[in-house]
């Protein structure tokens, strides 16, 4: 039992130094940064078109 | 610190947004001089009736098609509430409050303001397209604030 558990927390250490992919979250982030910008311009459009 | 160089690279998007935003309003407030609507005069709130201009609320020309709209907001009107502007015209629009705060807000336009008692609000709209415009009170001011409009007409030149 208690070897078992050293073990187990080896592996976790090993799966921690290892680096992840974030690609989807970058997607995901850069999806968020394009809806931002576009309801940005669209309220300048709307106050631009009120002048 | 390791950071991913994914997370670096929208760390420096979310940087670069926010650096690109305060430019943006540093230039437009301290080389162009937007700034909100209140033009910094304060009044006694409850001498309205006999301070200059709010003493004969309404349109002045004070110009070549340009003219000054002095209105009152109370409870739950606008002082006055017929209001005939040529079309073009370009209207400075002076208001205050009676009581409480309320809302002024032309209906399509880019006039919106809060109008706060013992203060005084102004922004300048031409009105290019004529028609009639709604005036609304668009903070809640009271049971009757949904009954608190106005009408601006737009004539033909």
């Amino acid at each position: 039992m208690a070897k078992e558990f050293i073990s187990d927390k080896k592996e976790q250490e090993i799966a921690q130094k290892k680096e992840y992919s974030l690609f989807g979250t970058f997607l995901s982030v850069l999806m968020l940064a394009l809806f931002l910008i576009l309801s940005w311009f669209g309220v300048y459009y709307l106050f631009i078109q009120r002048l | 610190m390791h950071l991913h160089r994914l997370e670096k690279v929208w760390l420096l998007i979310g940087i670069g947004t926010l650096v690109m935003f305060l430019t943006i309003v540093g230039i437009s407030a301290f080389a162009q001089g937007h700034h909100p609507p209140s033009d910094l005069t304060t009044l006694d709130p409850q001498k309205v009736d006999t301070t200059e201009p709010f003493n004969q609320p309404g349109l002045k020309k004070i110009g070549d098609n340009e003219y000054e709209l002095v209105i009152v907001s109370q409870a739950f009107a606008f002082m006055p509430n017929d209001i005939k502007i040529p079309e073009g015209a370009k209207v400075h629009i002076i208001v205050t409050s009676k009581d409480v705060v309320h809302g002024l807000e032309i209906v399509g336009t880019n006039v919106n303001m809060m109008v706060t008692p013992g203060h005084v609000n102004s922004l300048t709209h031409t009105f290019h397209k004529p028609g009639s415009y709604l005036i609304i009170c668009n903070e809640y001011c009271g049971t009757g604030h949904q009954m608190m409009s106005t009408k601006i007409e737009v004539t033909k030149a």
